[in-house]
């Protein structure tokens, strides 16, 4: 079925109302990222979100949209906070999976001769790959710890320096969380799996610092030409799929399906003002501290294995957080909307926050370049830093993209993949990789994603967060 | 259910394996097969060779052609093409054998099992609000059992359903990556375009499954 679009300008274009869309949808793309989104269901599910209870403003699309469940992967929808409602899948299964990059004080020339051992050491250190286990032993009063503390319980225990929460999208800790709203099951999923990387498009990558495109930006967050920076790419793993799922479950039994017909079950969702929402947002919120958590664990991880191989000392490696940001989050958040202050519950799928300059909830830091938005690319190709711009909180309720966005389904992927050695042709382009999955490699090729220098474009374009630097893959360990 | 090691290219009028029953799961003497069951036949495959790789969804459906003690020549089931997730589309006779092969589909992508140790079967007892709710918690349940008790499902049975409650035994074994392969990770089974509908006689289910 073609969605009719209108264009509003280079990178706007506009999905009227029609049918049962409460709201228009609103797609940022360029003209060439558009025959690639038009290939698959992605914006009927833009128009489907669209037709969910009290949605305000637009069913909105980034230009890494592509075909999820439910909610688009790239979707964001915001909700009035009286009378709206919270949807799971607008979260998604991943709750806060998210990135966080790290910068150092190394150039590309001080790792000569020593990739492939770095690489091999973090593929040894770093817990990856389906099912995997980490070797953080956690009792149930633990958990619950860390669920409720995220970030900062990882601090306190030893793995990484408080200043690391200082650039954490909410310092590492969500509000609201409530341990007893979490099933057994979930607990049993999530036990043994905080420090873990995960599979699939989980990675841990080092970079070089390729082309700055904002020096004074780019000043602010620490990064320099020629410079070694680390992107780690994770979330919640079975702890948070599983918080998901039942809650799914729980809702989809409570809908009012002979009231209100869903034009997609996985859009189950429940109003913020009822009991299952709050406890949902709770929920929710245990997963996210526990994504965040797991990312500050493998970020210590990453320092010492660091600092093991190359024989630096913490300073002379100087490895810093950048910043941390979720892109799989439903939050309450304070926006402008037709003149009208309201309070919005934004849900973020496989989106990223981006806050302007001079947002009070900036870190100091960051207050007159805006907020960090980190961009990963597909593991051949670049990944970018960003920082949130004004346009932002005008049109996409402060938010950004979060990726390169699929093409390709996996299979697709795989039969592209035939013949070819996928670790070879990104060995010929420098990039050292390993990967204990064996598809993974090849369902993550980098043909199976956008280019992610259009859609980072469509971005810039939009005015939604503007260019600070590219950063090229050296090394790359995947699940 | 077990997923089979790659299978040599069909030589024209004869299969490429041997096929033998089993009334019940035993340490198959030979050596280098896998075992697939169907309701409550065990069929043993032996692999003859070794070949490359064939694509997620040519090697599945080569698999059952062979290996389907149902129905040799009918698919239970196909991959469908989703940008970011696994579809499966799967067929049966009657809502119970539908139930059964979905388990298998999704066994079947998921993860290669070499038999055997000691069986611990589970009882499972879920209450849903339709056909296709029942379906979603069904495929849930295995998943869990594998993703949260560490167990594989070898083989799902139905002892009873209705639209609104399924109830039914997974055998399981426990799971080891040393004799096991994960060939997807699957990590949730999700209500996105999820259908139950009987057409000409057969019941067709689709399901979208995270990976």
């Amino acid at each position: 079925m073609a969605i009719p679009l209108e264009k509003l300008d280079s990178c706007r274009w506009l999905i009227p109302k029609k049918g049962s869309m409460r709201v228009p949808g609103l797609l940022f793309s360029t003209e060439r990222l558009l025959q690639d989104i038009r290939n698959d269901q992605s914006l009927v599910q833009v128009c489907n979100v669209a037709a969910m209870p009290g949605i305000v403003g637009y069913s909105l699309a980034m230009p890494d949209i592509h075909w999820g469940y439910g909610f688009p992967i790239g979707g964001v929808a915001a909700f009035d906070a009286e009378e709206g409602v919270i949807s799971p899948g607008g979260v998604g299964y991943d709750i806060n999976c998210g990135c966080r990059l790290m910068t150092t004080s190394l150039r590309a020339s001080d790792l000569s001769g020593l990739m492939q051992t770095l690489v091999t050491e973090l593929f040894k250190n770093i817990p990856t790959g389906i099912g995997s286990t980490g070797s953080v032993r956690l009792s149930r009063k633990d958990q619950d710890k860390v669920a409720v503390e995220g970030a900062a319980w990882a601090v306190k225990n030893g793995y990484g320096e408080p200043g690391d929460l200082n650039h954490t999208e909410d310092r590492g800790t969500m509000d609201g969380a409530d341990p007893s709203v979490v099933s057994e099951r979930a607990r049993k999923r999530g036990i043994d799996q905080l420090g873990t990387l995960g599979s699939g498009n989980h990675f841990l990558e080092i970079q070089v610092v390729d082309t700055l495109y904002d020096a004074q930006k780019a000043r602010a967050f620490g990064l320099f030409e020629g410079q070694v920076t680390v992107f780690i790419h994770s979330g919640s793993r079975g702890y948070g799929h599983q918080v998901c799922d039942d809650f799914l479950k729980e809702m989809g039994n409570m809908f009012p399906i002979d009231t209100f017909q869903l034009p997609d079950r996985q859009l189950v969702c429940a109003p913020l003002s009822s009991d299952l929402g709050r406890r949902y947002l709770s929920g929710m919120a245990c997963a996210a501290n526990y994504a965040w958590a797991n990312r500050q664990i493998l970020m210590h991880w990453t320092r010492e294995v660091f600092q093991r191989t190359l024989q630096v000392t913490p300073r002379d490696l100087g490895m810093h957080l950048l910043y941390d940001v979720c892109h799989n989050i439903a939050k309450r958040e304070q926006h402008i909307l037709e003149g009208t202050a309201m309070t919005l519950c934004v849900h973020r799928k496989g989106a990223t926050r981006a806050l302007p300059p001079k947002h009070p909830q900036l870190p100091d830091t960051y207050r007159t370049t805006g907020q960090p938005v980190l961009i990963p690319g597909d593991m051949g190709t670049y990944s970018f830093v960003l920082a949130g711009a004004a346009a932002a909180m005008q049109h996409s309720f402060g938010s950004s993209c979060h990726g390169a966005g699929r093409v390709l389904s996996r299979s697709k992927a795989i039969k592209l993949s035939k013949g070819r050695s996928i670790h070879r042709e990104l060995e010929d382009k420098g990039i050292l990789v390993q990967s204990r999955g064996k598809t993974t490699l090849k369902e993550e090729m980098p043909d199976a994603y956008k280019d992610v220098s259009q859609v980072v474009g469509a971005v810039h374009d939009a005015g939604l967060a503007t260019k600070v630097a590219r950063l090229r893959p050296l090394g790359v360990i995947k699940g | 259910m077990f997923s089979t090691p790659p299978i040599p290219k069909p030589v024209r009028g004869r299969p490429p394996f041997f096929l033998l029953c089993f009334p019940q799961k035993r340490q198959c003497p030979l050596s280098s097969f896998s075992l697939l069951s169907v309701n409550h036949f065990a069929v043993c495959t032996v692999r003859k060779n070794n070949l490359n790789p064939l694509s997620l969804a040519d090697d599945n459906r080569r698999r059952i052609r062979y290996h389907s003690a149902v129905d040799a020549r009918e698919p239970k089931y196909s991959v469908l093409e989703h940008t970011a997730d696994l579809g499966l589309r799967v067929r049966g006779e009657t809502l119970e054998q539908l139930f059964v092969h979905a388990a298998e589909a999704m066994l079947h992508c998921m993860i290669r099992v070499e038999p055997f140790e000691p069986v611990k079967t589970v009882p499972v007892g879920l209450d849903g609000r339709d056909w296709e709710d029942l379906l979603v918690r069904w495929l849930g349940e295995i998943l869990y059992w594998f993703q949260g008790e560490k167990r594989v499902t070898i083989r799902a049975r139905i002892s009873s359903l209705s639209s609104r409650r399924l109830e039914g035994m997974l055998d399981t074994i426990s799971y080891d990556p040393t004799h096991q392969e994960i060939l997807c990770d699957i990590k949730a089974v999700t209500y996105h375009q999820i259908a139950v509908l009987e057409q000409n006689g057969v019941w067709e289910a689709t399901v979208i499954l995270d990976v």
